[in-house]
This record gives C-alpha cells, sequence and structure tokens, in this order.
C-alpha cells in the first residue's frame, strides 16, 4: 500500500506548504514578521531487501527566513536614527525660535539701540525717553521669553525621558515573558523554532532601540540577554531589570535623570543611541549652551548699560542708577531674570554729571570731556580748575582736595589732543582745542542740563562696542554666534538625520529582501503547491485504480 | 532581487511624501517670498542676513540722525542769517550816527531805531524750536540763555553732538557765549601826567586796538616842539608839531593802532598821555545798547567814556564771530550731506546684498515647482499602476 501512504504523504506536504504560503500572504503587512517556508524532505526510504524504494515526502520544518547580521543592523541603525531624529525634533524649534523676528533677541537690540538714538536726538523729549523705556521692557521680556522657550524644551526633555522609561520598562518586560515562553517552548522537545514567538521577540528588540542603542546577546537557552548603556543588562534569562525615573539635582532647576536597577544608578550618561540618546545630546549641545550664551548676553547688556548709565545724571540731578536688573543666584545669571529697573522717563540719566564752564577767558581755548572713565558709583570732586600758562604751554588741574595736575597744550601744535584725568582726581578723558591766553580759566563743574545727550550718544555707542567675549563681539554679534551655532547644529542633525535615514532604509531593503513576504511569489508558490496537491491526488486516483483494478481481477 | 510587498508600497508611499514635503517647502518659500525660512537652513546665510539687517538698521539710524541734525542746523543757519543781516544794518546806522553832521534829536532817532533792532536781536538769540528748546543755550535747553539786553549768558557750554555715521559726530548746536559774546575793545586815554593839554583822538580806524599790557604813549616837549609817539620799542616823533594838528598814527609807522590824535591847549608844559585798550568778552546786546545810549545822549565822541570810537570795531568782531558760526554751520551741514550721501548708499548696497541672500529667486523656485509638481504627479501614477500588478488578478 506503499503507494496510498506516498501519494498521502504528498498531499499532505502540499498541504502544509500551502498553509504556510497562506501564512504568509495573510500576514503580509504584520509589523515584525519574516516569512517562512515550509522545508520539504523526504521520508525514510524502506529496504527491500536489495534496494531502497521512496516513501515519500514530509516536512521537516518551519523555517523563519531571518539573517542575523542584518537584524543587528537595522537596530543599530534604528537606535542612530531615531537619536539623530529626535536631536532635530528639537533642534529645529530652538532654531524657529531664535531666528523668529517677532522673538529673537536681534530685532529687539535694534528697536532698543533705535530709541536711544531717538533720545541722544532729543534728549529734553519725555516721549522719546519713555519710548525708550518702553523698547528697553520689549527686549528685557525677549531675553524673559527666550529663556522661559528653552526652559520648556528642557521639560520636554524630561517628559520624553520619563515617557521612554516607562516604555523601557514595558518592553524589556515583554522581552523576558518571551525569553520565557521560548525556553517554554524549546524543552517541549520538538525541537523546532517557535518562529511566530521569535518574531514577537525580535519587534520588541527593535522596538526598545528605538529608544536606545541595544546589544543582544543570544544564550544557549534561546534566551537573549539585552544591554543598554555601557552594560547595563536590561533582560537577563526570563528576568528584566527595571529603569527608574529619578532626579538629577545637579542643575538648577533640578531635572529628570535616569536610574538603572533597584539601586537607581544613574545611567543617564551612559545610555546612547535611540530617541533617549537624542533628547540627552540636544539637551546639553543646544539647549544648555544657548541657555548659557544667552544668559551671559543678558549679563552683558546688564552691565554693560548699567556701568554707563550710572555715569550720567537724570533730569531730576540725580546721578543714574541701574537700567537693568539681574538676578544673579549663586554663580548663575539667568537671562529668564532680566527686568527694567527704571520706570519714571525722568530717571533715565543721558546728560553727563560734569559740564564745562569759562570762568575768566579772553583767548580762544576750549576744554570738551569726552569721556567720563571713573567706575561708578561716581565720586568726583568738582569743580576742578584748569588756569593756562602761556609760558610753560601748559594747563594746571587743581580739585582744591588732591594734588596739582599740569597738563601739557601747544596751542600751535596741540589742537584736539586728548588728555586723561586719572585719580585721585575725577577720572575724565579731555579733549583741548583753540588757543588759550595767559591765565584763563576753564572750569569743570556739576552739571545737570536737560539738553545734554552725552550719555545718551555714549549708550548709543554700545551698540557696536566689542563688550563681550573678551573685547572681540558686540551684543548683536553674541546673539548672532548664538543662532549660528543652533543653526549649524540644526543643520548638521538635518544631514544626520537624512544619512541615518538612507542607511536604515538601505538595511531594511536588504532585510525586508530576504525576510519580507512578496505576495507574487507567494502567489506562483500557491500555484506550485496546488499543483502538486492535484498531482498528489492523481497518486491516490491512480492508487485506487490499481487496487480496483486488482480487486476486479480477483 | 526579491522585494518585499510591504517595503515595496512603503517605499513608494515614503517617496510620495517626501516629494510632498519639499513641494510645500517650495511652495513656503513662494508665498513668504524668503529664501531661507529657518537659520538651519543656511547658517552661514542667516548669520549675514542678522548682520546686513542690523548694518541696514544702523544706517538708516544715521539717517534720521543727520535729518535730525541738518534740521537743527537748518534752524540755526536762518537765526544767524537774520542776526547778520540786523547787525549789518545797525553798523549801516551807526556809521550815519556817528557822523557829526547829526544833531541830537537825529541821533536820537536813530537810536531808537538801533534798540529797536538789538531787541529783534535778542529775540533772535533766544529763538526755541519746535519742542520750545532754546538754540542757543547749550545743554540748558530749557533757559534762557538772555533775559535781556543787560543779562549775562545763562546756558552753559554745552555743544550737542548727534551720530550721523559711523564715527561722526555732528555739532548741532552753538552756545550763545560763542556766537553773541565777542571780545570788546574800550579804548581810554590817561591823562593825569598832562597839566595844560588835552589829547584827542579824532579818528578810529579799524585796527584800532593797542595790544594787551601794552601802551601808547603821547609826549609833548615844547622846548623842541617835538610831539614823541611810543607804543613798546616802537617811537616815532612829529616836530615840529602844533597845537590842532592831526596826526595818523599808522603814517608814522605801520606798526602803531590805527588811530588820528591831535594835541589841544597851551602846549607849554612837557604833557604825556597814555592810550590804553582794556579788551573783555561782552555780550553784543549790551555793547549795542551802550552806544544807542551815548548815540542818544549825543556822547559819541572819542574822548567821551565810555569811547564810542570803539564800535564801529566792536560791531566787526560780533559780525565777524556770527559769520564765523555760520561758516561753521554750513561746513556741519556739508558733512550731513556727504554722510548722508555715504549712509545711503551704503544702504542700498546693503539691501542689495541682503535680498541677494535672502530673497527668493522666483524663476527657480517655480521651475522648481513646476519639477517637483511633476515629479509628485509620476510618482502618484506609478504608485496605483504598481499597485494594481499583481499575479493574484490572474488566478
Amino acid at each position: 500500500m506503499s503507494l496510498l501512504n506516498v501519494g498521502v504523504s504528498a498531499l499532505l506536504t502540499s498541504q502544509g506548504s500551502l498553509a504556510t504560503t497562506s501564512q504568509n500572504i495573510s500576514n503580509v503587512n504584520t509589523e515584525g514578521y519574516n516569512r517562512q517556508r515550509a522545508e520539504h524532505v523526504t521520508r525514510a526510504a524502506n529496504f527491500q531487501g536489495a534496494y531502497y524504494i521512496g516513501t515519500g515526502v514530509t516536512i521537516g520544518g518551519v523555517e523563519r527566513i531571518y539573517d542575523n547580521f542584518i537584524a543587528s543592523q537595522v537596530r543599530t541603525y534604528t537606535s542612530q536614527e531615531s537619536q539623530q531624529d529626535t536631536f532635530l525634533k528639537f533642534s529645529r524649534q530652538i532654531d524657529d525660535l531664535l531666528g523668529s523676528p517677532q522673538l529673537g533677541l536681534d530685532s529687539g537690540l535694534e528697536s532698543f539701540f533705535n530709541a536711544v538714538h531717538e533720545v541722544a536726538n532729543n534728549p529734553t523729549s519725555i516721549s522719546a525717553r519713555q519710548v525708550m523705556l518702553t523698547e528697553g521692557e520689549i527686549l528685557a521680556n525677549r531675553f524673559n521669553t527666550l529663556d522661559k522657550q528653552l526652559g520648556e524644551f528642557d521639560k520636554q526633555v524630561d517628559n520624553l525621558l520619563s515617557v521612554s522609561i516607562k516604555d523601557i520598562n514595558s518592553l524589556s518586560k515583554g522581552i523576558a515573558d518571551l525569553n520565557a515562553a521560548i525556553i517554554a517552548a524549546g524543552a517541549s522537545g520538538t525541537g523546532d523554532q517557535p518562529n511566530d514567538l521569535l518574531d514577537k521577540r525580535d519587534k520588541l528588540i527593535n522596538d526598545l532601540s528605538k529608544f536606545t542603542s541595544v546589544n543582544i546577546i543570544p544564550e544557549d537557552t534561546g534566551a537573549l540577554t539585552v544591554l543598554v548603556g555601557n552594560g547595563q543588562a536590561l533582560v537577563v534569562g526570563t528576568a528584566n531589570i527595571e529603569l527608574h525615573e529619578i532626579v538629577d539635582s545637579s542643575t538648577n532647576p533640578v531635572r529628570v535623570g535616569i536610574g538603572y536597577g533597584p539601586a537607581q544608578i544613574d545611567v543617564s550618561a551612559q545610555l546612547t543611541g535611540g530617541s533617549i540618546g537624542g533628547a540627552l545630546q540636544v539637551r546639553s549641545d543646544v539647549i544648555d549652551s544657548a541657555r548659557t550664551e544667552l544668559d551671559a548676553l543678558a549679563l552683558g547688556v546688564t552691565t554693560s548699560f548699567n556701568a554707563q548709565h550710572r555715569k550720567g545724571v537724570s533730569l531730576n540731578g540725580t546721578i543714574g542708577g541701574d537700567l537693568f536688573t539681574v538676578a544673579t543666584p549663586p554663580a548663575t545669571t539667568d537671562a529668564g531674570s532680566i527686568r527694567l529697573a527704571i520706570s519714571d522717563p525722568r530717571d533715565l540719566a543721558i546728560a553727563f554729571p560734569v559740564g564745562v564752564t569759562n570762568t575768566s577767558v579772553t583767548g580762544s581755548g576750549q576744554i570738551e570731556i569726552a569721556s567720563i572713565d571713573a567706575t561708578p558709583p561716581l565720586a568726583l570732586t568738582l569743580p576742578i580748575t584748569l588756569t593756562f600758562d602761556s609760558a610753560t604751554n601748559q594747563y594746571t588741574a587743581t580739585d582744591g582736595v588732591n594734588p596739582a595736575v599740569t597738563i601739557a597744550y601747544d596751542p600751535s601744535s596741540d589742537g584736539g589732543k586728548s588728555v586723561s584725568l586719572t585719580a585721585p582726581m575725577a577720572e575724565l578723558t579731555l579733549v583741548l582745542n583753540g588757543i588759550p591766553a595767559n591765565g584763563d580759566i576753564i572750569t569743570l563743574g556739576s552739571s545737570s542740563a536737560i539738553g545734554d545727550n552725552r550719555n545718551a550718544l555714549a549708550l548709543a555707542d554700545l551698540q557696536i562696542a566689542k563688550t563681550l567675549n573678551g573685547g572681540t563681539q558686540s551684543f548683536a554679534d553674541s546673539y548672532g554666534v548664538t543662532v549660528a551655532n543652533v543653526a549649524t547644529r540644526t543643520h548638521q542633525a538635518e544631514i544626520g538625520q537624512k544619512t541615518q535615514q538612507g542607511l536604515l532604509d538601505q538595511v531594511n531593503l536588504r532585510h525586508e529582501s530576504l525576510s519580507g513576504v512578496n505576495l507574487d511569489e507567494e502567489a506562483a508558490n500557491l500555484i506550485k503547491f496546488q499543483q502538486a496537491y492535484q498531482a498528489a491526488s492523481q497518486i491516490i486516483t491512480v492508487s485506487n485504480t490499481v487496487f480496483n483494478a486488482l480487486i476486479n481481477a480477483v | 532581487m526579491r522585494i518585499s510587498t510591504g517595503y515595496l508600497f512603503q517605499q513608494n508611499l515614503t517617496a510620495m511624501l517626501n516629494q510632498q514635503a519639499q513641494l510645500g517647502n517650495t511652495q513656503l518659500k513662494i508665498s513668504t517670498g524668503k529664501n531661507i525660512l529657518n537659520p538651519s537652513d543656511n547658517p552661514v546665510g542667516a548669520v549675514e542676513i542678522l548682520n546686513l539687517q542690523r548694518e541696514i538698521n544702523l544706517s538708516e539710524q544715521y539717517l534720521t540722525n543727520a535729518d535730525k541734525a541738518e534740521n537743527s542746523l537748518t534752524l540755526e543757519e536762518g537765526v544767524l542769517d537774520s542776526s547778520v543781516n540786523i547787525l549789518q544794518r545797525i553798523r549801516e546806522l551807526s556809521v550815519q550816527g556817528l557822523n557829526d553832521s547829526n544833531g541830537q534829536s537825529d541821533r536820537r532817532a536813530i537810536a531808537q531805531e538801533i534798540t529797536q533792532l538789538n531787541k529783534q536781536l535778542l529775540s533772535l538769540a533766544n529763538t526755541q524750536d519746535s519742542s520750545g528748546n532754546y538754540l542757543f543755550s547749550g545743554y540748558k535747553s530749557e533757559t534762557q540763555p538772555y533775559t535781556s539786553i543787560g543779562a549775562s549768558y545763562a546756558g552753559d557750554s554745552g555743544q550737542r553732538n548727534l551720530q550721523v555715521g559711523a564715527g561722526v559726530l555732528i555739532e548741532t548746536n552753538d552756545p550763545g557765549n560763542r556766537v553773541f559774546e565777542a571780545g570788546h575793545v574800550q579804548t581810554s586815554v590817561d591823562s593825569t601826567a598832562a597839566t595844560d593839554s588835552t589829547l584827542t583822538i579824532t579818528q578810529m580806524g579799524k585796527n584800532n586796538s593797542i595790544p594787551v599790557s601794552s601802551t601808547v604813549d603821547v609826549n609833548f616837549n615844547p622846548g623842541t616842539n617835538t610831539l614823541t609817539v611810543t607804543m613798546g620799542a616802537l617811537t616815532q616823533t612829529v616836530s615840529p608839531y602844533a597845537a590842532g594838528d592831526e596826526v595818523k598814527l599808522t603814517d608814522l609807522n605801520a606798526g602803531f593802532p590805527d588811530f588820528t590824535l591831535k594835541l589841544e591847549g597851551n602846549l607849554t608844559a612837557n604833557d604825556t598821555h597814555q592810550l590804553s585798550t582794556v579788551t573783555t568778552e561782552q555780550t553784543i546786546f549790551k555793547t549795542i545798547n551802550e552806544f544807542a545810549v551815548a548815540l542818544s545822549n549825543n556822547t559819541v565822541s572819542s574822548n567821551d567814556s565810555p569811547n564810542n570810537g570803539d564800535f564801529l570795531t566792536n560791531i566787526s568782531t560780533a559780525l565777524d564771530t556770527i559769520v564765523d558760526t555760520q561758516a561753521k554751520v554750513g561746513a556741519r551741514i556739508n558733512i550731513i550731506d556727504q554722510q548722508r550721501g555715504i549712509n545711503e548708499g551704503l544702504t542700498i548696497n546693503l539691501k542689495k546684498t541682503l535680498s541677494q541672500i535672502q530673497d527668493l529667486d522666483y524663476a527657480e523656485a517655480i521651475s522648481t515647482l513646476k519639477l517637483q509638481e511633476i515629479g509628485l504627479q509620476a510618482s502618484q501614477q506609478t504608485f496605483s499602476r504598481v499597485q494594481n500588478l499583481s499575479l493574484f488578478n490572474f488566478l
């Protein structure tokens, strides 16, 4: 009856292949599914004394078409692409923020300086002063808003981390459970692979690699050990080790860190790749550095403006106070805390507190005060009288308290000469001009004239003065550097993301071309196995016919 | 190579979505007209845009400042022009008034006119701009520089600078004490050492001031009938000299001041008269007023005190001072015009450069859009076609 047996074996085997093909077709859109193939093997032949007669075919096993090396490449590139993608998502938003004409500091600084110029043009105009105060407030607001927005991004990174930790824990739990199931399946002794469980586990590991880069170590039992960071095991055998959201108090305000295992050891710095790696990288490379630079700029603006403003005198005749305040909590300045310190336009110190009067002059000698060099708070001992002696060609400056100072001035050649008076006498830079007569006395006395715009001009000069970064950058230069840094990092990340996406696409293609389902192929297989099935049916028919012939012959 | 059906679908879809995104980006560029939408599109260009915008802003601010400065200076120029006209009229009137053919009533009438003109001059010195700030009070914009004809300057010597270019500061005002005050010379004759003669200055030329700390000594020696004129090391004699002879000093020596003198009286004693000039800074109003009072009182001879023979000199000095200021104001306006030209040219160039970096090349963008549109259409069509291809259709 071997013919019938052979026929039946062929029928069953074809059925098995048809079932596998149908499984492939039905899972064409299942994520993580690897196509399967039923392997046909001949059954053990019957020894007939002198020869062997075949006994048909059977399914040796259902194989999963899968390459471990390609799968590990997919994980690696998934993790790298995810890192760049996360970096880019944040970086782009910061890039947008800093470059926005409504929020960026560049236009804020420009408007403020325009207002300062207008005050210099109209020192007596209260409305011009009010505009300057308003623009100053807007500038401070822009600092505050930028700082707040950057702070929001920091919080978003925190959120991403805490959500990722939960997801990673559920994934590692899933992998550990699947490890157990796979060990059990292996232990059942059938010796064959539980393909669908393996697919599921591979899918989970792949999902895990979107969060952080992972390393896989296969165990003899069929379980996989999953490592993250620089060797922290997430899954060992059938157990998973949880990550925890911990408080990273190394910064102010505190933020979220990642703790490992029951001891909650901080592994934030060790986790690379994936969305966690990208978020941590964008936090340190873009958010933190932009905030630091912004803080430095806020401090620079405050310091420079205050120093110059305190050299001036207000409409009320009082020496100028601070123009901006900025909170300086221990060791750090905060761009979020910069505020305008003045609310009354009359308090703007637009004039110089020192003026020149010609007490007793017959010649054409002139002295102008070019700048006030003393560091505020000003302690000017005034008046200072300068008496010219034409015999020695020098002015003698006295303030009645400190030792007299002589200033050489040859009227025939020294016109336009710039001279600095130094401490202990009032620290001023004077410009000497004209031809003074012998005995001419010029007095530098205190002044608080309403139409004096000298300090406004000095304040306006801060626009182009290189006051930051060791005297190499103006305010706008410094902001430009911040914008450029973020833009460059974003641009790099764009290119990096595209590169990683391309690599991921390639390796996915390789993986899919090996393991993915092709419907045309399956259709062809369907025809092939259908034909084999039909042929096998014919074997049964023939066997029946042969049997009938035998019966009828009896 | 075999390819999986799902991946083929995914790949086609991704390609289509990418084309859509690019199309969207091009469309956004066209609708904003900008080539750089975010700094990261072109980090170098973005920073350059920031720099250019700042430069343009500054340049435009300099232009605004230049307008403001020129307004102030044009106003000042107008006031100075009027002042010069008034002073010239006063000068004409005073020359007319000093003419000896005038009787006291004529002189009084002229003096009245001069007083009226002086008031006008004073009000010019107290000119306010449209914001009510005094033009000629230095930094003390709200202080009236000259409250009355006789008052001294109440402002300060501040000169308000405006920035009209990078590093270019322009003075936009002149303090009144450098416009309406000038050296005022007063020549006096000291005859305390003379017993029987009187010295009269019959005429004073324009160059009539005796140098500071120097005197002109006029001595008559009846023994030799010699008149000796000494100024420092310079000595000249006239001999014989008879009472009433007029001596023009510059004829004796060009080094002398331009006086014409005559000595009258018995001329029997050896007499010496000493002439000296005192120069003081004084407001032009006060100088004019003193003259007008003297003219009105008909006390304008050279020997009267104050010596109004000096008046023409003094008014010339005052005129020179104002004309000097006019020249300075004119020069400043020229500098402003130059700077305006520079800044306007700069602004145009900067804007051109900015536009090259920032603005979209529409022709290029639209052809790109067209191309992307065709690309998207093509991939949409091929997508549906390829997806229709299946062996299952033939089973």
